[in-house]
Parts: C-alpha cells; sequence; structure tokens
C-alpha cells in the first residue's frame, strides 16, 4: 500500500517508454519484483 | 478454425491427465513432491481463473492500468500473510474450521445465522464467478471450432458443449471433494492437481506472449511504439490523473481484502496449509508467479488492438492472435490453459462452497436431526451426499446464469461483482480478528446491509437492465444521490459506500447490543489468540450439567467407535484423566465441538451439543474472570514447569560438580599414593646402603664406593622428584611465570637434537630434522620449551628400536600456528592408554621399559608448559607406524610482521 501509493504513483505516470514498457507499467513492474526479491530475502534470513 | 470434436477429445484427454494427477497424489499424499512448499503457493494461484488468462488482456486493451490492481492487492497481502494469515490458520487448525464461514460463525460464538449469511454472500458472489469461467470457456470454445453452440435454455441444452464441460467439472469436483466426511482434512490429490494446472496455464500464457512480442512482431518494444501511434496510447499506459488514480487504488483494496476472503483462496490457503515452510515461500512466490503472469498482458493487449482492430472482443486476444496468423496448435495451447484455469477454480471453488451450504445452511437448517445413532457410515455418507449435491446444485445453477448473461459483458466486471459481494465479509472478518466486542448481530446487520447496497447498486442493473435501464460503465451511472460519491465509478463507489455502511453498522449493532457469554468467548480467543491457543479447551468457558455418555454417543455417530475411542484418548492423555473419572466440563463440551466441527461445522456442532446438555447461562463479568483464572492458572503452570526444568538442570550440575570432586579426591589421593611410592623406593635403597656401610666396617673400599654412589644416586632422583612435583605446582599455579621473548624455535630444536646426539649414535638410531620455513619466529621461554622438547625426544628414543630407530621432527606452518612433530618407529602408546598419558605419575601397564630416570611427570609438565604458551600438546591417535607427538604454538606478530615470513 505504501509503496503504491497515489501520490507516488502519480510520479510514474509519463508517457515515457522504458525498454519497451511505458513508464507507469515499467515502475510498477519493477517495485513488483523489488517486493518479491525482499521478501525472499527476509524470509531466508528469517527462517535461518 | 479447428475441427469441434478434436477440441473435445483434447479436453476429455486434459481432464484425465488431472484426474491422474489427482489420484496418484491421492495415493502417494505422503511424496514429498505433494507436500512441497512449491506445491502449495503453485495451489494458491487458483487465484488466476479464466478472468486472468482472459480478463486481464481484455481490460489492458479497454481500460488500461486498471488490470493490475486485481494482481497488486494480494502482492501487498502476501507480507502481512506472516502475522495474519498465520494466525488465521492457527485458529482454523485449533477449532477444525473448514471453510470461512465456519470461521466467521465460530469467532462469533457459533452462531448458525452469522454462519447462514457468509454462505449466502458467498454463494451470491462465487456463482456468478463460475458463470463467468464457463462463459469463458464456451466463447473460447467458439472462437477455436467451428462450433455455433447456442447456451440457451431448453431444446439447445443437450447440444451445448458447455453444459458437458460443466457436468464433468461437477464430478471432477464431487469425486476429488468428497472423500472424506471430514471437510477440515487435507484434500492432497486435488489441490496437486491444482499446483501443476499453475504451472500449465503460466507455461503456456507465457509462450503466448512470448509468441506474439517476438513473433508477430520484432519485439515488445516494437509493440509499444507501434501503439503509440494509437489514439487512446496514452488513456491505456497511465493512470489519467488523480480522480482515476483514487478510482485505481480503491479496486487495489478491493482485490487486499478478497485474497484473503474468496471462499476458493481460503480452501487453499487455511484448510490446506500443512507447515511455516509452506507459508514462507508463498509470501515470495505468489506474487513472483502474479508477476510472471502479468509481464506480457499489455504486449498481447497491444498487439491484439493493433492486428485485429476493436470489433472482437479483447478478451480473446490471445486466442484469436495465434488463430488469425494461422497457428492452430498454439490456439488449441491457449485454449487448454484457459480450460486449466477455469478447472481449478470451478472445481475449488465449487468444493468450498459445497461445503459451506452443507455445513452452515443444509445441516444445520433442517438436516440436523437425519443423523441417526449408530449408523456413523449411513451418516457420513449422507454428509458427503450433501456436499455432492450441493456442488451438482451450484454448477447448474451457474450453468443458468452462464445462459442468461449478455456475450458481450466483459468477464472483468464480472469478476469484480464477485469481489464487491464477499469483501462484505471484510469488517466481521478483520474487525473480528482484532476487537473483542464485535457481536454476531454486529456482524450480520453489518453483512446485510453492505450486500444489500451492492445487490442494488451493482449486481442488479449488471444483470437486469429492464429494473435499471443503464449503462453500468456510465462514468454518472449512479443509483441514489443519497450514495453518490463524485469521481468514483461504480465498481468503487458501490465498494465505498458498502464497506462504510457495514463497518458503521457492525460497530455500532455490536456497541448497542452485546453479544451473549459464548460471542465474548470467542471474541476473547480470537482478538487474543496468542495467549488463547495455548490454552486449548481451557479458553472456553461453559456452564452447565451433561451426561458424558450422551456426548460420546454424538461422536460415534458422526465419526465412529474406532475414531471416537482415539479421540477419548487424546483428551484424556492431555488433561491426565481416567475414563471413569470423566465429567462433562467445558473442557470436554469444547473438545465435542472442535471433534464434529470437521465433519458438520461448528454452528452444527454447536446445536448437536446443545440437544444433549442443559446449558446455564454465563454472565459477561464470569466469563472475563473465568478466562483470567485459566490464564493464570496456564501461566503458573508454565512458570512451575519452568522452574522445576531449572531445578533438573541444577541438580544435575550439582551431580556433575560432586562427581568432580570426586574425581579430584581420587586423583590427589593417587597422586599421593605415587608420590609415597616413587618416595619409597631410593629412600628404602638409601636407608638400606646407609645400614649396610654402618654395619659392616670391614667392607672393601671399592663396594664402599659402589653403595656411596647408589646413595647419591637415589638422593638425586629424590631431589629431581621433589624438583618436578614443586616446577608442575607452580605452573599448574601459575607462580611460575614464564620469560617469554621473540626468538626462532629452529635453533633451540637443533640444541636439544644436537645433546642427543652422541646417545642416538650409541644406539644407531636416525634423527632428522625439517622445516618449511627458514625461520620459525614466535614467542616463547626459551629453558622451558628445550624442557619440552628434550622430554619428548627422550622419549622417542627410549622406545625407537635399536639399529632400526628412526626419528623424524617436522616443523610446519598450519594456519596461526606453528606444529612441531616428533615422529618415532617405535611400538607406539597402546590405545586403551592414550586418554591419561599426560596424567601425573602415568606409567602404561604394557611398559616394560621401567623408568631409570624421571619421574612420571615428563608430559604432565609439557602439558602445563604448552599450555602456559597458549599452545597445544597432544598424540596423533591416527598414527600407525609409531607414536607422534604433535606441539602446536600460535604464531605472534612481530613489530607489526607476521612471523611466518620471520
Amino acid at each position: 500500500m505504501f509503496i503504491w501509493n497515489i501520490p507516488l504513483m502519480m510520479l510514474f505516470d509519463q508517457d515515457i517508454i522504458v525498454w519497451g514498457f511505458p513508464f507507469f507499467y515499467f515502475s510498477i513492474f519493477l517495485s513488483w519484483l523489488l517486493a518479491v526479491g525482499i521478501a525472499y530475502f527476509m524470509i531466508k534470513r528469517y527462517d535461518r | 478454425m479447428i475441427d469441434k470434436s478434436i477440441i473435445l477429445l483434447i479436453i476429455l484427454l486434459y481432464l484425465g491427465f488431472l484426474f491422474y494427477i489427482a489420484f496418484w497424489a491421492e495415493k502417494n499424499k505422503r511424496a514429498k513432491v505433494v507436500n512441497s512448499p512449491y506445491a502449495y503457493a503453485l495451489s494458491l494461484a487458483v487465484y488466476c481463473s479464466a478472468w486472468t488468462y482472459y480478463g486481464s488482456v481484455g481490460v489492458a486493451a479497454r481500460n488500461g492500468v486498471d488490470f493490475l490492481t486485481i494482481y497488486l492487492g494480494p502482492v501487498i497481502a502476501s507480507p502481512l500473510w506472516i502475522y495474519l494469515l498465520r494466525k488465521i490458520i492457527r485458529l482454523s487448525k485449533v477449532y477444525n474450521v473448514s471453510s470461512i464461514a465456519d470461521f466467521i460463525s465460530l469467532r462469533y460464538g457459533n452462531n448458525r445465522s452469522v454462519g447462514a449469511w457468509v454462505t449466502i454472500i458467498c454463494a451470491l458472489s462465487i456463482i456468478p464467478y463460475i458463470a463467468l469461467q464457463l462463459k469463458a470457456v464456451s466463447e473460447s470454445f467458439k472462437l477455436i471450432t467451428t462450433s455455433s453452440d447456442n447456451a440457451i435454455m431448453g431444446e439447445y441444452l443437450l447440444t451445448d458443449t458447455t453444459f458437458y464441460i460443466a457436468l464433468l467439472l461437477a464430478i471432477f469436483a464431487a469425486f476429488y471433494g468428497t472423500l472424506r466426511y471430514d471437510a477440515s482434512q487435507q484434500k492432497r490429490g486435488l489441490f496437486f492437481a491444482v499446483s501443476v494446472e499453475s504451472v500449465i496455464k503460466l507455461v503456456i500464457f507465457l509462450i503466448v506472449g512470448i509468441y506474439v512480442s517476438f513473433y508477430l512482431f520484432d519485439s515488445p518494444a516494437s509493440i509499444v511504439k507501434t501503439m503509440q501511434k494509437n489514439s487512446n496510447y496514452k488513456e491505456l499506459t497511465t493512470l489519467n490523473g488523480l480522480e482515476a488514480g483514487i478510482n485505481w487504488y480503491f479496486t487495489l483494496a478491493l482485490s487486499f481484502v478478497a485474497i484473503f476472503l474468496l471462499p476458493r483462496q481460503f480452501q487453499a490457503g487455511v484448510v490446506e496449509y500443512q507447515n511455516k515452510a509452506q507459508l514462507h515461500n508463498a509470501i515470495w512466490l505468489f506474487p513472483l508467479y502474479l508477476l510472471l503472469f502479468n509481464i506480457f498482458v499489455i504486449f498481447i493487449a497491444y498487439a491484439g488492438i493493433l492486428s485485429l482492430g476493436r470489433n472482437v472482443n479483447p478478451d480473446y486476444f490471445s486466442i484469436l492472435l495465434p488463430l488469425e496468423n494461422g497457428n492452430g496448435l498454439l490456439s488449441i495451447l491457449v485454449f487448454l490453459g484457459g480450460f486449466s484455469a477455469v478447472i481449478s477454480m470451478v472445481v475449488v471453488s465449487t468444493l468450498a462452497l459445497s461445503t459451506m451450504l452443507s455445513n452452515n445452511l443444509i445441516i444445520p437448517y433442517g438436516f440436523i436431526s437425519i443423523f441417526q445413532k449408530n449408523q456413523h457410515d449411513r451418516n457420513q455418507q449422507l454428509i458427503k451426499n450433501i456436499r455432492r449435491f450441493s456442488i451438482f446444485g451450484l454448477i447448474a445453477i451457474a450453468y443458468i446464469l452462464y445462459a442468461y448473461v449478455d456475450p458481450q459483458t466483459s468477464l472483468f466486471s464480472i469478476g469484480l461483482v464477485s469481489f464487491l459481494l464477499i469483501a462484505q465479509l471484510a469488517p466481521s472478518f478483520f474487525i473480528g480478528l482484532f476487537w473483542n466486542r464485535g457481536s454476531a448481530l454486529g456482524a450480520k446487520v453489518g453483512m446485510i446491509g453492505g450486500a444489500v447496497v451492492v445487490v442494488f447498486n451493482y449486481l442488479l442493473p449488471f444483470f437486469d437492465q429492464n429494473i435499471y435501464p443503464i449503462d453500468p460503465s456510465d462514468q454518472d451511472w449512479q443509483i441514489s444521490a443519497l450514495i453518490k460519491f463524485g469521481f468514483l465509478d461504480p465498481v468503487n463507489g458501490t465498494f465505498f459506500w458498502s464497506i462504510l455502511i457495514n463497518s458503521f453498522a457492525f460497530a455500532v449493532f455490536s456497541l448497542i447490543r452485546k453479544g451473549n457469554y459464548r460471542e465474548r468467548n470467542y471474541g476473547e480467543v480470537f482478538a487474543n489468540s496468542t495467549n488463547a491457543i495455548p490454552m486449548k479447551e481451557d479458553a472456553f468457558v461453559w456452564k452447565g450439567e451433561a451426561n458424558v455418555d450422551d456426548i460420546l454417543n454424538i461422536w460415534e455417530r458422526f465419526i465412529g467407535k474406532q475414531r471416537a475411542k482415539k479421540a477419548l484418548r487424546v483428551f484424556t492423555k492431555r488433561y491426565e484423566l481416567q475414563d471413569e473419572k470423566l465429567v462433562a466440563d467445558a473442557r470436554f463440551i469444547n473438545f465435542s465441538e472442535k471433534l464434529l466441527t470437521g465433519a458438520v461445522g461448528s454452528a452444527s456442532a454447536k446445536i448437536l451439543i446443545g440437544n444433549v446438555v442443559k446449558e446455564k447461562p454465563v454472565t459477561l463479568v464470569e466469563v472475563l474472570k473465568i478466562l483470567e483464572e485459566n490464564k493464570e492458572a496456564l501461566a503458573n503452570n508454565k512458570q512451575l514447569t519452568q522452574q522445576s526444568r531449572e531445578l533438573i538442570q541444577l541438580t544435575a550440575q550439582l551431580k556433575d560438580a560432586n562427581a568432580e570432586l570426586k574425581q579430584q579426591d581420587k586423583q590427589k589421593d593417587d597422586f599421593l599414593n605415587a608420590v609415597a611410592h616413587e618416595l619409597k623406593t631410593p629412600i628404602t635403597s638409601i636407608q638400606a646402603s646407609s645400614e649396610v656401610l654402618q654395619d659392616d666396617e670391614d667392607m672393601p673400599d671399592e663396594i664402599k664406593e659402589q653403595f656411596l654412589k647408589n646413595i647419591i644416586f637415589d638422593t638425586q632422583r629424590i631431589a629431581n622428584l621433589i624438583n618436578d612435583i614443586l616446577d608442575l605446582e607452580k605452573l599448574a599455579s601459575g607462580r611460575r611465570k614464564l620469560e617469554l621473548t621473540d626468538q626462532d624455535l629452529r635453533p633451540a630444536i637443533d640444541k636439544v637434537v644436537n645433546s642427543f646426539k652422541a646417545l642416538a649414535d650409541k644406539k644407531e638410531v636416525s634423527i632428522s630434522v625439517s622445516a618449511d620455513n627458514d625461520k620459525i619466529m614466535t614467542k616463547f621461554d626459551h629453558d622451558k620449551m628445550l624442557q619440552v622438547f628434550t622430554n619428548l625426544l627422550s622419549n622417542a628414543l627410549k622406545f625407537s628400536p635399536e639399529k632400526e630407530g628412526e626419528i623424524r621432527i617436522a616443523i610446519r606452518s598450519v594456519s596461526e600456528k606453528w606444529q612441531v612433530t616428533f615422529s618415532d618407529n617405535g611400538k607406539g602408546v597402546p590405545k586403551e592408554d592414550q586418554p591419561y598419558i599426560f596424567d601425573k605419575f602415568y606409567q602404561s601397564a604394557g611398559q616394560s621399559l621401567k623408568k631409570e630416570e624421571g619421574s612420571g611427570f615428563g608430559l604432565a609438565i609439557c602439558r602445563q608448559i604448552i599450555k602456559l604458551h597458549q599452545g597445544d600438546i597432544r598424540l596423533d591417535d591416527q598414527y600407525e607406524q609409531g607414536a607422534r607427538f604433535i606441539v602446536e604454538l600460535p604464531k605472534y606478530k612481530l613489530n607489526g610482521k607476521d612471523t611466518t615470513r620471520g
């Protein structure tokens, strides 16, 4: 909820293309991937 | 177009394959792969139904970024699972919960009507959703075949392929979903098949994404660049302003609550849960799965707009793109992927809903009296049949609804109807988890109020535009000025108002009319689950009279004699009771209710037990008091257990200390005995020699001299022994300080070797010294180190065979230490003596060579000296050619330089 809040999302609401993705999609997918990575490392660390 | 019969054959083969997977997993339910955490995470992907498979592309092509909200909600929810879902799971497992209706009903004191309303709302929500799945199968089937099926009821029913598909799905769900009468038990076979199909649908969707992006077009970038020329490109790729952004955020919140509340997610995530590893894996794997599923959506959507235009339903771009480009095989694969998504959703949803219908509606409202005494097989069969009937009934209603759904209606819109309704469980579910005062009345009024808003504000206009002749997609569409909310679209406006009314009603009615003692009891248990769960049955308050046999009869009626006996054993063992002294107290009543909950649901369990007991009312104050007392008793018990554990540990430590003292005492005695013995021998010899000298004055001088020599030798021996004892004592007590200086170890070794050279030559024993460094710089006390090396070399020489003897001294650098080894080819140290050779007065039983000199303190002193050098001395017990002693000394930094290089 914090990452994908409206004011922050509005910053990415631009008509630009990054690596073939419209900028809004790019920002969402990138933060999504980061969230997965962080969750993965946190869980692995927590598990130990 | 592909021939209809080929597709039908593929459908049958695919279903057969899934049947086999489920059968195999059920048969091998202990197999590692079946219970793998990955299988659990993949089974959660039952969330991705035809709505995801086809609908996302449709939304991306029509409305742009909106489709992402449905997946970002669960992604946001997943980190919270570590606390929230775990709490839900723990409570569900303790109380044998088998559905979300059971869970909410239990929270409000096994309230029958709460369970029934939750079931009704879920049915209202899920049946259109199942209809949506059938619509997706039907539409996709029509697209790839030459079929002209029409689902209009009546004369065309038997010619409609979707009808047969629905029937097959019902058979699949009824077969694998009702193998056991206890719905709280896991259905490994079915859910393993769901995990497999999750992989299949994802892989196929990725294949079609790659095909469209890299085969039909040059790259994803080329699709987007071409799309930029399209008039509504900006609309499709941005949020389109703050107001649309707020709508976007609201839909995200809607999907956030749905991931917890959808019956199929509850079934897959809670009922099928087995261990912590599964949940931990799902927290990152499930969002990753969703990400992969969404990565190609926009490219397929844009490619569809560019290639097929806007005259076709964009929901089916993924199937039409390969079809229009002559790739029939890929179209079949896409159809199969979509069909796969439909199967899992329909099967798991109908299974979950059928459990809710049977346990929360059918059995408690009318069928509870049909279960007969001593007929547990028949009763279990009846429960299964009710669920099977429910499954067929649900799919039949969904089929009828599907027949009436306008083919042009988007999958996304139908899916949102479902989410809106299911969201009405949110206040009673989430708030009830943390607020102990939430009451059954508040929950019911809230749920019904919210559901009414959804039905009148969105559902009726959606399905029958004759009642509300308006277009739901029209931004200005609202049913009344009272609940109009400016810029929110119909879905989000309805969501906002329904949840607001729902939560408000829940809070107000809970505060105005307090729930009964049971509601408050379970309110406490849910809100303070961390304390309540370990209390087990003690967390339950009950007063009344009951006969144990009556209750046991009910057990047997549902679970059979054998299982009832087993359960009774568990109960009596848990509370250390004897069967004959068993009383029907609060613990026994609660245990009984939990036992029956899996089979007939929490509400029916309460009714069944309630029929054979005389319950006395308990006031709220009493409930809180008893709970507090039980909690304190549990805490005291825990404390006592802890103290008892500590006492046991202390006793063990005292025993060890005592044993050590005894050992030291014995060692002291042994030491004194040994010293006395060692002193006695030379003293006796001195005494005898002196007496002879005194008595025989005429003794020849030569003999006299010999006696005197003996006296001197024995005196020297006594002096050596006393010196050694004093030396060892000084070293052990720390009174003898070492004179440590930085110096080379090699000359010290050479000096010792040279001193033994003559003796070694005489015995024809060779001594060699090797070192892997020129200088062996370390800090040591020169004299003491000479004493150690002398002792070791003297022992080696003593035990080396004459003429063939070979002694090797090697100096090596090992990590942060210098290692000096003394190896000989003598007979070695017997295994049994090895642990004691560094003890004082050690003398091997097998040692044939009696020491002429020395005191038996040699190695003990060596050990003490090396210990004071922070080093180590030991016998290499792996060396078999003779004896090998290893001395290790630490390297020290010398003026900032490593001593390795000298």
